[in-house]
């Protein structure tokens, strides 16, 4: 492996084949090239694409993401994917994989989120709040329970005493906001960055903060991570990373 | 059954292929469509079935008019009552001989019963009668024309028309299923249509020949008259020369009108088709001396010169052509008029049994 | 004479073979046998079960009734633009199936260009049903059907269609018992290669169909959907579908073909 050179196509790949392989770990050594390979959720998409090149920019770092469900991730790392951080949108994924001794620093939070209802613009179901999810005449989408957007939209219900009646249940926020950007769906739950991202084609509703649920974003290296790890992870809190994530509609802690 | 079948055929292909024909089957009789690959006469076949689309044409049985591009009539081939005997046997491979048989019976809304029980009775009839239960992968190329025959028979259609039906067969097979399909077609009151490429099966199956060549009819006649005076050279080439009608009177004597040919020992009492190459045939200025069993003295008819060689016609007993080389013609002195001797060996006769 | 079969043919052949072989025994190896049991009992995993078996075979249905008609007019009529037709009707093979999920969507969702008309007129919304996830698997499955029953077509010497109706055979009846039985090869090749293709489905169905548990969520959605929280079970309902495929592939063959 190591004799084909260690490019960043090839480790990006591997960690592609990582997930779908039963064996693990390429064998692909992630010290001796430049590049940080980051694994993030998949809610990060935007905003890291964004703070990449700043990142590279400032340091001179490579920097290559693989974006994907939290728990798709996880599965990779555990298989052995080389990678250098993992950017998690659940602590409990975090901590299942800082258990398996997969991570060579401490997580740390670098950004919260909150979920709020997403709608059409013209809000064809006259979705006024998250009483909404209990229509049955509504087309009402959900994350499924196992991904975190799932699980978290299923908190806010619960602390609503709402019992939804959901159309479909996603694998993914993404997918679930592409439906209501279609407006294929009257409503649904996601991520307040998700709605920073899309702009004008959907309208957010706010969740009361009462019962609604913060998302922590946490950040660690991984096992065997290059030095250009710790540069991506404390980049993440210096002020221009924060300025893009807020924009993005992070909260920071 | 009285009914007559006449054809008018134009068709026009893409290809600049084009087809123009006519012509009329008597009932009772059958009609040779004989010519090269590629004449169009499958095609014409095809547009007297009605599977082919004219572009102008007529078709009848009697007063049925079947075609008829200038009134707009155009019957579906399942509404014509032709049955149809293609080269290749064409069975449904999928079904056994005797549901091949009741394909058409079934069809047209007879019972399975009765259908199978007309089916079996045909094939009896063909002499195929213990094949009913058998694949038609199975069956051996005479076998399957014999059941194509069967069902083609089997829905009593008004006309027959055979494509090529004993070219994708080897020698012998050729020769027995030849001689059955006479048979049968001779019991057959419709009209029959043979198409062929193979003069000598023109010759044995038909009363009448058209010929045809690049979509055209170049003669057309009875067989007999057809054979004997070609209207052109090209037909006579295609026709080949010395096709004569001939019956065995004992194991190695043919007699062909009032000539007595010695040839090679077979069948007492059979019709035979006699076939003499005009190259095998010797000349002789006085009677030959030597093994040539057949030999007579007649009078030169006719010379005429091609490719390179002489062709001689020869009168009475037996008119024939030969060819011999330009040197070995004057060497000879034939001229028109002159008498010759003419000799051929028994073992240069073909003999085939019709 | 029994040649012997070149080495090199053998060699290529048997990694081929591995090829798909090696990853099976993979997941195999990795089911949680102990589990099986429990994981089979588990009304979510029968109701997945339930909806692949009708949705597979109700897409097959579909694309029998519409899929023979559309390989005949490609195989055999002539009209402008066919070549264009095959190539679009060949599409839902070569584009990803979440983008024809998507596709899908554009065209019978609630807001699509059909599916906006039929909301308005007569309050049918077609994603998130059943209906949907066979529209789904359908799409996906057709071009396996059409093009492998046009080639039937297109190999089936069309003068045994004309022996019949010199027979007295009609139009319909020369179809139904000349033409469908000598394309039976064909028709049942297309037929399985559809059902194995929708009851793999996955990108098409989620996109279109959505997924919920019980009404949307056939067998591929759920192992999806098992892979990010319990991968023992996801590899447990991978072998399931593994193997009602084997099976079905294995005595469909048997019995369409002969045992050779």
């Amino acid at each position: 492996m190591r004799a084909l050179g260690c490019s960043r196509t090839l480790r990006l790949f591997s960690v592609a084949l990582a997930g779908l392989l039963v064996a693990g770990g390429v064998g692909c050594d992630s010290r001796a090239d430049e590049t940080v390979l980051v694994l993030a959720a998949a809610s990060l998409t935007d905003v890291f694409t964004e703070i990449g090149p700043l990142f590279t920019e400032e340091t001179g770092i490579a920097v290559e993401f693989s974006f994907a469900g939290t728990s798709t991730l996880r599965e990779q790392i555990l298989d052995g994917a080389p990678a250098d951080v993992f950017a998690a949108a659940s602590p409990e994924i975090m901590d299942e994989v800082v258990g398996a001794d997969a991570t060579s620093g401490d997580p740390t939070v670098f950004a919260t989120n909150e979920m709020a209802i997403a709608i059409p613009p013209g809000n064809p179901g006259d979705v006024q709040g998250i009483e909404a999810f209990a229509e049955d005449d509504l087309f009402i989408g959900l994350c499924a329970p196992t991904v975190p957007c799932g699980s978290f939209g299923l908190e806010v219900l619960q602390n609503a005493g709402v019992n939804p009646a959901p159309d479909t249940e996603e694998p993914d926020v993404r997918a679930l906001l592409t439906k209501i950007e279609a407006g294929e769906l009257d409503a649904g739950f996601v991520y307040t960055s998700d709605l920073a991202a899309a702009g004008d084609s959907v309208i957010g509703i706010p969740i009361p903060s009462d019962i609604n649920v913060v998302v922590h974003y946490e950040v660690a290296a991984l096992v065997d991570a290059g030095s250009g790890a710790d540069s991506f992870i404390s980049f993440l809190d210096r002020e221009v990373a924060v300025s893009v994530l807020e924009s993005y509609g992070f909260s920071i802690p | 059954m009285t009914d007559a079948l006449r054809a008018e055929v134009v068709i026009r292909r893409h290809d600049g292929f084009s087809l123009d024909v006519a012509f009329t089957a008597p009932s009772g009789e059958t009609v040779a469509l004989l010519g090269p690959n590629g004449a169009g006469k499958s095609t014409l076949l095809g547009a007297v079935a009605g599977l082919v689309t004219v572009d102008r044409g007529f078709v009848s049985v009697g007063d049925r008019v079947l075609t008829d591009t200038t009134n707009g009539v155009l019957v579906p081939p399942e509404r014509r009552e032709m049955g149809m005997v293609f080269q290749e046997s064409l069975l449904f491979p999928h079904l056994d001989v005797l549901d091949n048989v009741a394909f058409g019976l079934r069809s047209t809304g007879r019972s399975t019963g009765e259908a199978n029980g007309l089916a079996r009775r045909w094939l009896e009839r063909l002499g195929v009668g213990g094949l009913a239960s058998r694949r038609v992968d199975g069956l051996s190329g005479g076998e399957i024309q014999k059941v194509a025959l069967a069902r083609a028979l089997a829905t009593s259609p008004v006309v027959l028309l055979l494509d090529e039906p004993v070219s994708a067969l080897d020698m012998s097979a050729r020769l027995e299923t030849r001689r059955f399909l006479g048979d049968h077609l001779g019991r057959f009151r419709g009209p029959r249509i043979v198409v062929t490429h193979d003069p000598t099966e023109a010759f044995v199956l038909a009363d009448r020949v058209l010929i045809i060549e690049e979509g055209r009819v170049l003669q057309e006649g009875p067989t007999d008259e057809l054979f004997t005076r070609p209207a052109t050279q090209y037909v006579a080439d295609l026709l080949g020369d010395n096709r004569l009608r001939g019956r065995r009177t004992d194991p190695t004597t043919v007699w062909v009108g009032q000539a007595e040919l010695t040839v090679v020992e077979g069948q007492t009492g059979e019709d035979v088709l006699v076939t003499i190459r005009p190259e095998v045939i010797s000349f002789f200025p006085a009677q030959p001396e030597g093994s040539p069993r057949n030999r007579w003295q007649t009078i030169v008819t006719g010379l005429e010169r091609r490719h390179g060689v002489v062709r001689v016609h020869v009168g009475d007993p037996l008119p024939l052509v030969g060819e011999i080389t330009p040197s070995g013609a004057s060497a000879l002195g034939i001229t028109p008029g002159a008498d010759i001797w003419v000799a051929i060996k028994a073992t240069e006769i073909d003999v085939i049994p019709v | 004479m029994n040649r012997p079969v070149p080495r090199l043919i053998v060699l290529l052949g048997v990694v081929g073979a591995l090829f798909v072989i090696l990853p099976i025994i993979g997941l195999v190896d990795r089911v949680p046998w102990n589990r099986l049991g429990s994981l089979l009992a588990d009304p979510v995993v029968l109701d997945a079960l339930g909806l692949s078996l009708i949705s597979s075979l109700g897409a097959t249905a579909v694309v029998l009734v519409v899929g023979i008609p559309l390989a005949w007019l490609l195989a055999r009529a002539s009209f402008p633009g066919r070549g264009l037709l095959r190539a679009v009707v060949t599409l839902p093979m070569v584009m990803p199936p979440v983008v024809g999920g998507a596709a899908l969507l554009f065209a019978f969702g609630r807001s699509g260009l059909v599916g906006a008309p039929l909301d308005t007129a007569t309050g049918i919304v077609l994603p998130y049903s059943l209906w949907a996830v066979v529209m789904a698997n359908s799409f996906i499955a057709l071009p396996f059907l059409v093009l492998t029953i046009e080639a039937g077509f297109r190999s089936l010497d069309s003068r045994y269609e004309g022996v019949a109706a010199t027979l007295g055979a009609g139009r319909w009846t020369v179809i139904r018992r000349v033409t469908l039985p000598l394309i039976g090869p064909s028709l049942a090749t297309g037929a399985v290669l559809a059902w194995a293709r929708a009851l793999g489905e996955f990108g098409a169905t989620v996109t279109f169909a959505g997924n919920l548990g019980g009404t949307t969520q056939t067998m591929p959605l759920a192992v999806f959907v098992a892979l990010e929280s319990d991968r023992d079970a996801a590899v447990a309902l991978s072998l399931i579908l593994v193997v009602i495929s084997l099976a079905v592939l294995v005595l469909l063959r048997d019995r369409w073909w002969g045992a050779r």
